[in-house]
């Protein structure tokens, strides 16, 4: 993938220049050294496994807050400086750029934490006890940090720190790090963080190792917390790292690539509905999780209405092409995907018709639920071969990636209250939660009918969708109109 | 012909500004092409589309027969790029920032070495070899970019305003390296204000003004289409002279009496009307000590161009 890392090298030279580092490192060596004596003097029984807890925390904090913070400001000053425009135009890979960011811009964390680290597993020498439990949790807040440092990476890329101090600019997601070993225990479970941040000491190692193995249920299998952590590791770090990778190599283009946004998309899906099944099956469900769903899914929700709306440049872009090939203006066009409108048509009729349902005696509600349910399902065909024709008829849709997740959203916003008439029992009520709006309407108004909910996230999906594609319509208009002008004059 | 860059009616969008709109134009291998125009003229951003940088709206640019749109990759090791404000690693020494670069574009280890002191020694920056680049003066940074950008050998190279910001002496030097990189073949395309110095080395020229390019080509052949051609004469006499140079002669265009007591006059037409001209001074008796036909001038071409805005 690639033989070296240039900007680890170069960025590592210009931190740990031997005249500048020797401060750091003598600064942590007589705090490492004061903490052992303070603590010894305290008088504590167990002062060598609190001192563990201790480098143990230290070492989470070097490299997730300090670490996010170096990457953060630098990725930020590499970007408007224009050094990350010099570097996407050598042979480097993506690869060798990001992680040469972040191993470079961070080598000065890893430096502290390799010292806490060695501090640590000294002090921890005495016990008697195995070093395997202290390795294994430095090497999960190595990966932890690591998975914090790729999401600093990322929202860097995306948006650079516009937070300024006086000597120093501060990247907001630090606060990731900052927040998450904070939440309650019952939703840590969907952090990357281990359970076990807490102080491991070999005293205590049976009751903290039988917490670690508490079942996590996820699709009705049971799991150890720790590899639920580690699972969520490893997915929710390759998406960022993949999604990063491609910002790097990508200025100008959406973060997300086909392949990618669905993956994305599926993955979050998986995990949700999992986490979803779990919390329906509690016998006390901790309201905790539905403010994880809540938030989740109203940055879902306003994803998607911005993601509906196509962007000037590209009605520009397609307009001037029309222009300059004379072709034919159709309605359905490339900046605003006739998927969008289809969807926003069809959405429109099945909350029409189940507001008409609703409105039904509930005996005759039980007669007309699966004849709905074919009208539903027809509807749906029809958009499918509406979107069809359109193709055959080569009018184009935009082949990026704001149109895929466009219909990704939409059919998981759609899909689950269409699905919802199926079943009216518990997993129906599950599926209610995984649409983004239903499950934000659920939550502000607990009793709310379910049929409600589905027909009120169809009706405002599909009237945000035509808004937008009302405003974005009008704008094409007139720039059309002026570039056919310019062009006849 | 045998046009190393090729750009067909090329747009550049930025949300509600048209940056590049409908430029087509090429240019030769082994030419030092100076693009100008005055600021806000899309000149940057023209660049900065060849530098792959840039996604274009609309058109086709190739560099060295291929097409930019679909393989930005090998087109990426042929040019070197150097902004108008090119950033630099300021706590990095000058060799680490030369050998950054170079182990970026994959030079050799056993050669990086040997490259980099090459390129400082051109751009004569070897005695701040282990100084920060942060303790450099603007012009050296200037230099150590412009290595930098050679340390990989670059076929083609694209420099914005490479002068700006430099004293005399410094742009002497600049443009020095740039005469010598275009005796080893490679092709320039420099942007500057500095129409006067970039007559030294340009040979062909391009004029940018609100997006759109006025005019294109080699200079001489621009001249050509535009059909006038300028000379130097002096004569033994000095007065009364001007109708004789005017007289009968319908080609001739002005005649600008020097501070060197010399004239110059401007013709329409090609070789033939020089020599024309030539004989026709002799018929009417004047005596000519000096007849020499003058390399035509950036500036000539950019007033006759009409561009009413540039500089």
């Amino acid at each position: 993938m690639f033989r070296e890392l240039p900007l680890a090298t170069a960025h590592m030279r210009m931190r740990l220049r031997l005249s500048r580092l020797y401060l750091t490192l003598i600064g942590h060596a007589v705090v490492i050294v004061a903490l052992a004596i303070i603590l010894r003097l305290s008088g504590e029984q167990n002062w060598l496994p609190s001192c563990v807890g201790v480098c143990l925390l230290v070492q989470y904090l070097c490299l997730a807050v300090g670490g996010c913070n170096a990457i953060g400001y630098g990725i930020s000053q590499e970007i408007k400086s224009g050094l990350l425009s010099f570097h996407r135009l050598t042979p480097m890979s993506p690869d060798a750029i990001l992680l040469g960011y972040i191993f470079g811009m961070a080598s000065r964390s890893y430096l502290a934490w390799a010292m806490w680290a060695v501090a640590g597993f000294l002090f921890w020498l005495p016990s008697a006890v195995s070093p395997l439990p202290y390795l294994a949790i430095s090497g999960m807040i190595v990966l932890s940090a690591f998975y914090f440092q790729l999401v600093t990476a990322l929202s860097t890329l995306m948006v650079p720190a516009r937070l300024e101090t006086k000597h120093k600019a501060t990247s907001p997601s630090i606060l990731l790090p900052i927040c998450f070993p904070f939440v309650p225990v019952d939703t840590i479970f969907l952090t990357p963080i281990p359970l076990a941040l807490q102080f491991f000491t070999p005293d205590n190692m049976a009751p903290d190792l039988r917490q670690w193995l508490l079942q996590v249920y996820f699709f009705q299998a049971t799991w150890p917390a720790a590899v639920y952590s580690l699972f969520l590791l490893v997915v929710l770090g390759t998406l960022t790292y993949f999604v990063a990778r491609y910002k790097i190599a990508f200025e100008n283009r959406p973060a997300f690539s086909k392949r990618h946004a669905l993956f994305i998309a599926f993955t979050l899906f998986v995990i949700i509905i999992g986490r979803t099944m779990q919390y329906v099956q509690r016998p006390d469900p901790i309201p905790g999780l539905f403010f994880y769903l809540v938030c989740g899914f109203s940055f879902i929700t306003i994803s998607f209405i911005f993601g509906i709306i196509p962007k000037r440049l590209l009605i520009r872009q397609h307009c001037v092409r029309l222009v300059e090939e004379k072709c034919r203006d159709p309605w359905w066009h490339d900046a605003a995907p006739a998927m969008q409108a289809t969807l926003a048509l069809v959405g429109l009729c099945i909350a029409s018709q189940n507001i008409v349902a609703g409105l039904l005696p509930p005996v005759m509600q039980e007669m007309v639920r699966h004849s709905l349910l074919m009208h539903n399902g027809l509807l749906v065909v029809l958009a499918v071969c509406l979107v069809g024709l359109c193709e055959g008829c080569r009018i184009h849709f935009a082949k990026d990636a704001n149109s895929v997740i466009v219909v990704v959203l939409a059919i998981w916003w759609l899909f689950p209250p269409i699905l919802f008439t199926m079943d009216h029992g518990q997993v129906g009520h599950c599926l209610l939660g995984i649409s983004p709006l239903a499950g934000f309407v659920s939550a502000c108004i607990p009793d709310s009918m379910p049929q409600l909910v589905a027909t009120t996230s169809i009706a405002v999906t599909s009237i945000a969708a035509l808004g937008a594609l009302f405003f974005r319509q009008k704008e094409r208009h007139s720039l059309m109109r002026k570039l056919r002008e310019n062009t006849d004059r | 012909m045998n046009p190393i860059i090729e750009v067909d009616n090329l747009y550049v969008d930025f949300d509600n500004v048209t940056a590049v709109a409908g430029v087509s134009f090429s240019v030769e291998r082994g030419h030092i092409f100076g693009l100008v125009g005055p600021n806000g003229a899309g000149k940057t951003t023209l660049l900065r589309v060849l530098a792959t940088l840039q996604e274009p709206t609309l058109g086709k640019v190739s560099i060295t027969g291929i097409p930019l749109s679909d393989h930005a990759e090998p087109i990426r090791r042929k040019i070197g790029f150097m902004p108008d404000f090119p950033p630099v690693y300021e706590e990095l020494k000058v060799w680490e920032f030369l050998d950054l670069y170079a182990a970026a574009y994959d030079v050799p280890r056993e050669t990086r070495r040997a490259r980099c002191t090459r390129e400082l020694e051109r751009v004569s920056l070897m005695e701040k070899r282990e100084a920060l680049v942060g303790e450099l003066s603007r012009g050296m940074k200037q230099r150590l970019t412009l290595a930098k950008t050679l340390i990989y050998d670059p076929p083609i190279l694209l420099l914005d305003e490479p002068a700006s910001g430099l004293d005399p002496l410094a742009r002497k030097q600049l443009y020095d390296i740039l005469l010598d990189l275009r005796q080893e073949g490679r092709t320039v395309m420099i942007s500057s204000h500095i129409l006067s110095e970039m007559d030294k080395f340009c040979t062909a020229m391009g004029i940018m003004e609100k997006g759109k390019m006025v005019s294109a080509g080699k200079l001489s052949e621009i001249n050509q289409e535009q059909g006038k051609r300028r000379v130097r004469v002096r004569l033994l006499e000095e007065d009364g002279v001007q109708q004789k140079m005017h007289k009968k002669f319908p080609g001739v265009k002005s005649t600008t009496l020097e501070h060197d007591r010399s004239w110059t006059v401007v013709l329409s037409g090609d070789d033939r009307t020089l020599a024309a001209y030539n004989k026709h001074l002799v018929t009417e008796g004047l005596e000519v000590c000096e007849f020499t036909p003058l390399k035509v001038s950036m500036e000539d071409i950019l007033i006759q161009s009409g561009a009413t805005h540039v500089s």
